[in-house]
């Protein structure tokens, strides 16, 4: 795999700064969520902490998305959103039949079909997901890429 | 601080910043940002501008004290 950046300099000095701010805001919600933890149940706070990092996740993606960058080594295109999508159909399938077969006693094949069941699932809606994302960074590229109208 | 010798350059070429971009292995909003004296471009960068544009830096990024101060 070519590691190489596939952004140019100033696209690179973006990210870094959003990166940094995506760093400082989760380092701040952490820093809510370990104040508020004494006061919640373990489920709330399961709960909170899940919500505080789909909300730095968002952040992330629509602040890269805004500025026209999708990934520093990855290019979008179906083989980018296949493979995400693959990656995230796999872990979620091992995890949930390991779940399944140690928390419930399940036998490993019944394991295996449940945590397949949802890993299939989570594929679809990843796939989605990023068809999305791309869709949209490619529009807000294509918009940024514009010549400035004095620019005959 | 606006890069108007760069843009005027550019222009005298007939080139657009698509075109410019392109060539400068850059997207086209870097040039932009370049011209309008919003971004810094890395030295690498202004060289691979002056390989396209065919100038020396000092033609496009050197600015007199006198002009700077004017700015």
């Amino acid at each position: 795999m070519n590691w190489k950046t596939k952004l140019d300099e100033r696209q690179e000095q973006k990210l870094l700064k959003i990166e940094h701010y995506g760093f400082w805001l989760l380092f701040g919600l952490i820093f809510i969520d370990v104040l508020l933890m004494p006061f919640l149940t373990k489920l709330s706070s399961m709960a909170l902490t899940a919500a505080i990092f789909l909300i730095v996740c968002f952040f992330m993606i629509i602040a890269c998305a805004w500025n026209g960058i999708f990934d520093r080594h990855f290019k979008m295109g179906w083989k980018t959103t296949l493979g995400t999508a693959l990656a995230a159909g796999i872990v979620v399938t091992v995890i949930i039949s390991i779940q399944n077969h140690l928390l419930y006693n399940s036998d490993w094949f019944h394991a295996l079909m449940a945590g397949l069941f949802t890993g299939i699932f989570t594929g679809l809606l990843t796939g989605i997901i990023m068809l999305i994302l791309t869709a949209s960074t490619k529009k807000r590229q294509r918009t940024l890429e514009q010549e400035p109208k004095d620019e005959d | 601080m606006k890069n108007t010798k760069m843009k005027a350059q550019r222009k005298k070429q007939h080139l657009s910043q698509t075109e410019l971009a392109q060539k400068a292995n850059v997207t086209r909003q870097t040039i932009g940002l370049i011209e309008a004296g919003e971004f810094n471009p890395s030295l690498k960068l202004c060289i691979a501008i002056c390989h396209v544009l065919n100038v020396t830096l000092d033609e496009i990024f050197w600015e007199d004290q006198d002009h700077e101060l004017e700015n």
